[in-house]
């Protein structure tokens, strides 16, 4: 089956742009493409313009961006009857996210552009057998504030310690 | 983005031994190990009961087509392993040993009936998170699509040329699949994954470049998922072979494509985070002489290939073998806890009783012991040897000798699993005090079909 050295890696993935070994440019998954077009519109889209373009029904498009609302990748309100989608920032740059695991607690920090700058996004994150590794919930703590958020946690944490003490003594 | 790097601490001839730093997941752990493979749910019954037969870290292939089986297991088992001070849960067995799926070609080769069907529970159970939005009705017509593809172009590369010329709601049919893959690898907490990618068989030559671009889809999906902060396993080249690939004596053209594209594909890219290679049919080759030497060569140039980029290799199912694949320079080589080197996925097993019970890796008599070897050495007070760095059952008691699932699961299996371990951590001592090819030397007495890969016939 000689044709079997025509299938193109653009075949395979439906891209639109050529693709070289080196460049996969034009090549989407469909979740990151929804992603990309919620990020390259602050103004906000609907399920109906995201369908059009990635090329998917309204009903897949819809439930790819309320698993993003879940996710805190985006945030959602109602315009004159109009669900409009928004993104919750974009991702400066993939090393600038990081997941840990705490026991059976897992947090992603990463880095995202804001509308007034920089913004650090803290998710929580759980497994379980069911659904896999499942966004719990997340914060959004402006850059300015990270470190004053950082001692407030301490000096909790510090007044929970001796309370706790005096509790036992 | 390429997240892994292979640190070599000690070579030896072409053996090495050293450690992965994963800066991506956080994750450092050695190389050099006999590595065990997760087929089925018994095997993770095995796994999640018996940890102490594991080596602390060491990574863990797991069969993608059973995960949907593997994760049932787990759920089902969950309580009673959270009440066992010995066991694992599925959770913690993730945090103390990187996972590595794969995805085994014989299932759409052959379109056998059980690979399909644990095939179809997998595409049902993970889909909804690749694909969301698809009604029930529409991911029962879209698994149906697929495993019908596969079931009818059983040993021809139509299923691929299907995929890729369908769609399903406007969606091709292939990338459904590579995300469900990804998807798959994700949701069962795996670090690192080698794709569902097509047999290359040397009646279609056409296989070598199919599989290569595969390839290269499968690191774009995962790049693109990356950039856009979605979480992915790190992606291996993927190379499976299928046994006519493999010569007597013969480094055909077709092989030296294969490694020439596998070496482009790493020098072009930084997609790639290792070499990860499956080949049928062992049994038939360890039969030739020729094959086996062909087969060496093999080793020898992919492990190179993964040296000068420093990125592991791993050789997926190759059982005792294995020892020969680490004394030719690969990091990694995975057993299964049955000892068999066949089809990861097979048949129902075996009518006759007695064969049902498999077999058990004696490392000192150097041979695979049938239940009557094990039940005759035991009332002759002569038992398998007890193992220095795990202190597992060397004897199996009288109500395991007479059930097959309970002497697999409580004997055999987790005996299989800490001997092997064993012979690995010899084979790094042997390594450490600088001998050449332990591996193939310990082969050489070993019984037949292992002996051949010590060579010197």
């Amino acid at each position: 089956m000689d044709t079997l050295k025509n299938i193109t890696v653009e075949d395979l993935l439906g891209g639109k742009d050529v693709f070289d070994d080196s460049e996969a440019k034009g090549i989407h998954g469909t979740k990151s493409w929804v992603l990309t077009i919620l990020r390259q519109n602050p103004d906000g889209v609907t399920a109906k313009m995201v369908a059009e373009i990635v090329g998917i029904s309204e009903r897949r498009a819809r439930e790819i961006l309320e698993e993003l609302v879940t996710k805190r990748e985006a945030y959602s309100r109602k315009v004159q009857n109009i669900k409009l989608y928004y993104p919750n920032g974009k991702l400066i740059h993939k090393y600038l996210q990081e997941s840990r695991e705490f026991g059976n607690q897992i947090f992603r920090l990463s880095f995202h552009e804001g509308k007034r700058g920089p913004i650090l996004q803290i998710q929580e994150r759980k497994f379980s057998l069911l659904e896999g590794e499942k966004v719990e919930g997340s914060i959004f703590v402006e850059l300015e504030n990270i470190e004053g958020l950082v001692n407030f946690i301490r000096e909790m944490y510090e007044r929970f310690r001796m309370f706790k003490e005096e509790e036992v003594s | 983005m390429r997240s892994v790097e292979l640190i070599v601490h000690k070579e030896v001839g072409q053996a090495r031994i050293g450690e992965i730093i994963d800066s991506i997941n956080k994750l450092q752990f050695g190389t050099g190990y006999l590595v065990p493979y997760i087929r089925g749910a018994e095997d993770i019954e095995v796994a999640l009961f018996n940890p102490d037969v594991f080596v602390d870290g060491q990574p863990v292939e797991i069969c993608g087509f059973a995960a949907a089986s593997i994760l049932n297991k787990a759920i089902v088992l969950e309580e009673r392993l959270k009440e066992d001070q010995y066991a694992l849960t599925f959770l913690d067995f993730t945090h103390n040993h990187p996972m590595l799926m794969s995805f085994p070609p014989e299932v759409i080769w052959t379109g056998r009936e059980r690979g399909l069907n644990h095939w179809e529970k997998s595409l049902r159970r993970f889909i909804q998170f690749s694909s969301p939005g698809f009604s029930e009705k529409e991911i029962d017509q879209l698994c149906g699509c697929i495993i019908n593809a596969a079931a009818q172009y059983k040993m021809t590369y139509g299923f691929w040329s299907y995929i890729v010329n369908n769609s399903f709601k406007g969606e091709r049919l292939s990338k459904l699949l590579m995300e469900w893959v990804i998807t798959t690898a994700t949701k069962m907490r795996c670090k690192y994954l080698s794709g569902l990618n097509p047999i290359i068989n040397a009646k279609t030559p056409g296989s070598v470049v199919l599989n290569h671009r595969v390839n290269l889809a499968y690191a774009a999906l995962v790049r693109d998922m990356e950039d856009a902060g979605l979480e992915t396993p790190q992606y291996f080249y993927t190379i499976q072979l299928h046994s006519n690939m493999v010569q007597p004596d013969d480094w055909t053209n077709l092989l030296s494509e294969v490694v020439g594209y596998c070496r482009s594909a790493l020098e072009t890219t930084d997609m790639f985070s290792g070499i990860h290679i499956m080949v049928r049919n062992l049994e038939n080759i360890s039969k030739v002489v020729g094959r086996v030497r062909t087969m060496l060569k093999l080793f020898e140039e992919l492990n190179r290939i993964g040296y000068e980029y420093k990125l592991p290799v791993w050789w997926s199912n190759f059982g005792l073998i294995g020892l020969a694949v680490l004394d030719e320079g690969g990091d990694f080589a995975s057993f299964t806890p049955n000892m068999a080197i066949k089809d990861i996925i097979t048949e129902a097993g075996p009518v006759e009783k007695d064969h049902q019970f498999g077999k058990v890796l004696n490392i000192h008599a150097k041979e695979l012991w049938e239940r009557k070897q094990t039940r005759k050495s035991r009332n002759r007070g002569y038992n398998l040897p007890k193992l220095n760095h795990f202190n597992t059952r060397n004897i199996p008691d009288d109500l395991e000798l007479e059930s097959p699932p309970l002497y697999r699961r409580m004997f055999s299996k987790p005996y299989n699993i800490a001997a092997m371990n064993e012979l690995s951590l010899m084979w790094r001592e042997n390594i450490e005090n600088g001998e050449i090819r332990p591996g193939r030397h310990y082969l050489r007495d070993f019984s037949p079909p292992f002996n051949v890969w010590g060579l010197d016939l």
